[in-house]
């Protein structure tokens, strides 16, 4: 009944006038106290804030409808702490979500993601929305979105510690099926920026027309592609330009194979502010997963891609990157459980950013022994660019793991070690690393308990006696239990505790410094 | 009369053999079945046989939309039926005359579905219903909760260096090709040891298509195998997850980068909006901690002051009008002072047990009262507000003796 008074409140708040029918909200919230305490000569480069900290996230959801066939919906957050490594503000919004809608006109408020495409749109915004779609009618899917592309909240009252250049977005996105199989769609996005916060901020003015197309003209076959023309003003270094980037991918997928090749031009020009693209590049990309039996697949790859479209740089890179592996289960018959991987890669780069060849080996074997799990991995990388980089690299690793069932309780210890060894031919120096760690896990369902433990030391050893050997020995302890008591009084609740050590060593022992974490905290959901 | 029946056999074995074998990707379009099948606008053939579904993930009507395709070969589909408890029940689903259909249902919190959809032709032949099953469960747990165990999952795997267990939490479909992150967090491991990253979320929104925005601060540890040196940064950096059968998969990161940093200009399609700050790793697996600039200069007398913007050292008084610079020095003394002519705001304040690497703003704007701090400068940090903007100086090494020359190395890092 509170909840349904709570939930009406909220309802008549975000959206005044609506009559409620009917409406839920749901909260959670965790709350955590950490204590850390750092200590060595070396204490400054830790990452952790002495003393103790709190930290707090409280969220709300909720849903219903109205009398009048409308539907809402609506999410908010708030994270509250006194660590300034773990935000910048004290207290701070981390999500205000709204949405109503009768199924063929959808508004939305407060943080809005309508991702368009790739190049177009594909970051979220603080501002509003509206989708026009109306199911059978024939009619083209309409979206339109304006706000301010703020990574948070509080730059958007321009919080003096959160401050950020302003970047304000408007788009709109129309989206119609030409045929059963195809559909379309363009979209217009544009961006201004405003209150540059240093004087070395870019401060862009442009828009992106952009046009989207996909296609499954058989079953097991997708085609689908974009093509973005952008137009832009740089006003803090007085230029424009203009550019495209086009992409085209193909996916087939029925068995035994599942081939995918793609195509990709981004002119050097080309810009973006609120899509994902990479500038000048021209990239080609093939990819074939074969199933040669049931127990063997093979999967092979190449990617090659070149800069410098409009030849303004003094040289051009070029790269290839082939791969193959080889997937084999049960290998040995006699071992019914068994899995092994076998893979090639190989990186070749040449032209104007240098030349390198790195050759990239790694086998990998999975094995079941009783009720033990062994999974062990064995690498060789050869870095070869002249001049640069040019070592010989092995890296090996194993981990052992069971499940130990006793009456209600259930153990997991587990068991990883590992090692890294480089020849280094330009310094003439051998370099090593070496780890172990132990673990073990512990299940009470009957009793809502769960808890891991684990240890263990990772070991850097530098052949350059100018150069430090360092070592950190690290413990963790971590344990949750959902007593069944707290839910009938407050809610679905987990109380939790959480323990660190961090030992850091170096052969110049003013760098030394050790880290002890102790974290207790109650999450709660009602 | 034999050679046309031979010609008819060799026609009609060469259509059937070519229908099989056309195209090794597509399937035969005579039988009865469905040529696509989405769940929530998700594709049925690029999910499993479990979808979990959440619930920002649902239309804004709170349904479950099922849409598809049947087919019938050369007759017409008659009926499509769509079950979601595993054949119990059947609902007729809305079919036109193409052949396509849709159907929803409001899905209850924590329960589990098993959807089946049977098609039917004019002359009463059904397709292989079992093949159409999914498992759907709507999970009443916040896309929060997911996104935060995905990224637990990312960044534990990325500190223990297994990269099959990091790559198994990137989507297909990265932004910045998955085969470069790949590469690139291979030679992070290689070039990296001792990796310890912690983070809280600032913003997460869930948006169309199944995609969420994510935007972390995080604080970082690492230690370079190449010179055994170690660093600190902190920031905050944005993520775009799409989800693939419930599971969040990485689509696409910004600058500052927290994985594939050996590969930073091709792995992020972005930078994040006033972030200054990015640790990145060279061809040669070193370690640079991005716009921390390190400048060296050697002044012939006992005062001399540093233009930030120009990232240049210049010979003059700070007090005068003519000096353009943000702070200045004055070793002899010794004394570091904020540049207040003209910005009459500037000031500046020491920052112990810091360095360039591990200063907060938070720090900068705390210490950052006084005109000048009168204090030997060798070793230490100091925090500098200029107008609205915020610097960390650290001075590695001072040496010389009054009235000059002295010799002294910066690090100066803008927030």
């Amino acid at each position: 009944m509170k909840r349904t008074i709570i939930a009406g409140a909220l309802a008549m708040t975000f959206f005044p006038g609506v009559a409620k029918a009917e409406s839920e909200i749901h909260f959670s919230n965790e709350l955590s106290a950490t204590h850390n305490s750092i200590s060595g000569p070396g204490k400054k480069n830790s990452s952790l804030t002495g003393g103790l900290n709190f930290l707090d996230t409280l969220s709300a959801y909720g849903s219903g409808s109205t009398e009048k066939g409308w539907e809402y919906s609506y999410n908010t957050g708030i994270k509250a702490t006194d660590d300034p490594r773990m935000d910048a503000k004290k207290v701070s919004l981390t999500s205000l979500q709204g949405r109503l809608t009768d199924k063929t006109h959808t508004l939305s408020a407060g943080d809005v993601f309508e991702s368009f495409s790739q190049y177009s749109l594909a970051s979220s915004l603080k501002g509003g929305a509206y989708k026009f779609l109306k199911d059978g009618s024939g009619l083209p899917e309409l979206t339109a979105v304006f706000g301010w592309a703020y990574p948070r909240w509080d730059s958007l009252w321009r919080d003096p510690d959160t401050r950020t250049v302003k970047r304000q977005v408007w788009g709109s996105r129309l989206k119609k099926d030409l045929l059963t199989d195809l559909s379309a769609g363009i979209s217009m996005v544009g961006v201004k920026d405003t209150d540059r916060q240093s004087a070395g901020d870019s401060k862009y003015d442009g828009s992106n027309l952009t046009l989207d197309l996909a296609y499954d003209p058989i079953p097991g076959l997708t085609i689908t592609g974009e093509h973005s023309r952008s137009d832009y003003d740089e006003r803090t270094g007085g230029t424009s330009d203009k550019g495209t980037a086009t992409r085209v991918e193909a996916v087939g997928d029925t068995d035994p194979s599942r081939v995918s090749m793609e195509y990709e031009r981004v002119e050097p020009d080309f810009l973006s502010p609120m899509g994902s693209s990479t500038p000048d590049r021209l990239k080609f990309k093939t990819k074939w997963r074969y199933k040669a039996t049931k127990r063997v697949t093979v999967n092979s790859g190449l990617l090659w891609y070149r800069n410098n479209l409009d030849g303004q740089l003094a040289g051009t890179s070029r790269f290839w990157k082939p791969e193959v592996s080889v997937a084999v289960k049960r290998p040995l018959a006699a071992r019914p459980y068994s899995f092994a991987d076998l893979s090639y890669k190989f990186d070749r780069k040449y032209g104007a950013s240098g030349s390198a060849s790195d050759h990239y080996l790694n086998a990998n074997w999975r094995d079941r022994y009783g009720e033990l799990d062994h999974d062990m991995n064995l690498g060789y990388t050869m870095y070869d660019a002249k001049g640069v980089r040019e070592a010989d690299e092995v890296n090996f690793n194993t981990s052992l793991n069971t499940r130990l069932q006793k009456g209600d309780f259930a153990w997991k210890p587990s068991l990883n070690l590992g090692a890294w060894y480089s020849s280094d031919e330009l310094t003439d120096f051998v370099d090593k690393v070496y780890e172990y760690s132990l673990g073990l896990g512990f299940e009470a369902p009957e009793k809502n308990l769960n808890a891991d433990l684990r240890f263990g030391r990772n070991m850097l050893e530098k052949e350059d006696s100018a150069q430090d050997d360092s070592g950190r020995f690290f413990a963790n302890l971590a344990a949750y239990w959902r007593p069944a008591a707290l839910k009938e009084k407050i809610g679905d609740s987990t109380l939790f505790v959480r323990a660190g050590f961090n030992d850091y060593s170096f052969s110049t022992t003013s760098r030394s410094f050790r880290e002890k974490i102790v974290t207790m905290g109650m999450n709660t959901a009602f | 009369m034999k050679k046309i029946a031979i010609l008819l056999g060799a026609v009609l074995l060469a259509a059937g053999t070519a229908q099989a074998k056309w195209w090794i990707f597509g399937k035969g379009g005579g039988e009865v079945g469905l040529k696509y099948l989405h769940v929530n606008g998700l594709s049925a053939d690029e999910t499993g046989r479990k979808m979990t579904i959440y619930r920002e993930t649902l239309g804004p009507d709170g349904l479950v939309k099922i849409k598809g395709r049947a087919q019938a070969g050369r007759n017409k589909v008659g009926s499509v039926r769509v079950s979601i408890d595993d054949k119990a029940t059947w609902q007729d689903a809305k079919l036109s005359d193409n052949g396509t259909f849709e159907h929803s249902f409001r899905p209850e919190e924590g329960r589990k579905y098993a959807l089946l959809v049977e098609v039917t032709d004019t002359a009463g032949k059904t397709n292989k219903v079992d093949e159409t099953r999914k498992e759907l469960e709507f999970s009443g747990e916040k896309i929060q909760s997911a996104i935060q165990e995905a990224l637990d999952a990312m960044f534990a795997a990325y500190s223990q260096e297994k990269l099959p267990a990091f790559m198994a939490h990137v989507g297909d479909d990265f932004a910045g090709d998955r085969l470069l992150l790949e590469r690139a967090v291979k030679k992070d491991f290689d070039s990296l040891n001792g990796i310890n990253i912690r983070y809280t979320l600032n913003n997460i929104a869930a948006g169309a298509a199944g995609r969420v925005f994510v935007s972390v601060t995080y604080n970082r540890f690492v230690v370079s195998n190449r010179t055994g040196a170690s660093n600190t940064d902190n920031g905050s950096t944005e993520f775009v997850f799409t989800l693939k059968d419930g599971r969040p998969m990485l689509y696409s990161m910004k600058q500052p980068l927290m994985f594939g940093l050996s590969d930073a200009d091709n792995v992020a399609t972005g930078t994040v909006l006033g972030n200054s700050s990015a640790l990145t790793l060279d061809d040669g697996g070193e370690l640079g901690s991005g716009t921390v600039v390190t400048r060296s200069y050697t002044s012939p007398d006992d005062h001399f002051g540093y233009d930030i913007d120009a990232e240049a050292f210049e010979d003059c008084d700070g007090t005068s009008a003519g000096c353009s610079g943000n702070f200045f020095f004055m070793p002899a003394i010794p004394y570091i002072g904020a540049d207040d002519n003209p910005e009459t705001s500037a000031r500046i304040g020491e920052i112990p047990g810091k360095n360039v690497s591990t200063v907060t703003l938070a720090d900068i704007q705390a210490a950052a009262t006084l005109q000048q701090v009168n204090t030997s400068l060798q070793g230490k940090t100091f925090g500098l507000k200029y107008g609205s903007n915020y610097y960390a100086i650290e001075v590695p090494s001072l040496s010389g003796v009054s009235p000059g020359p002295w010799s002294v190395t910066i690090k100066v890092k803008s927030f």
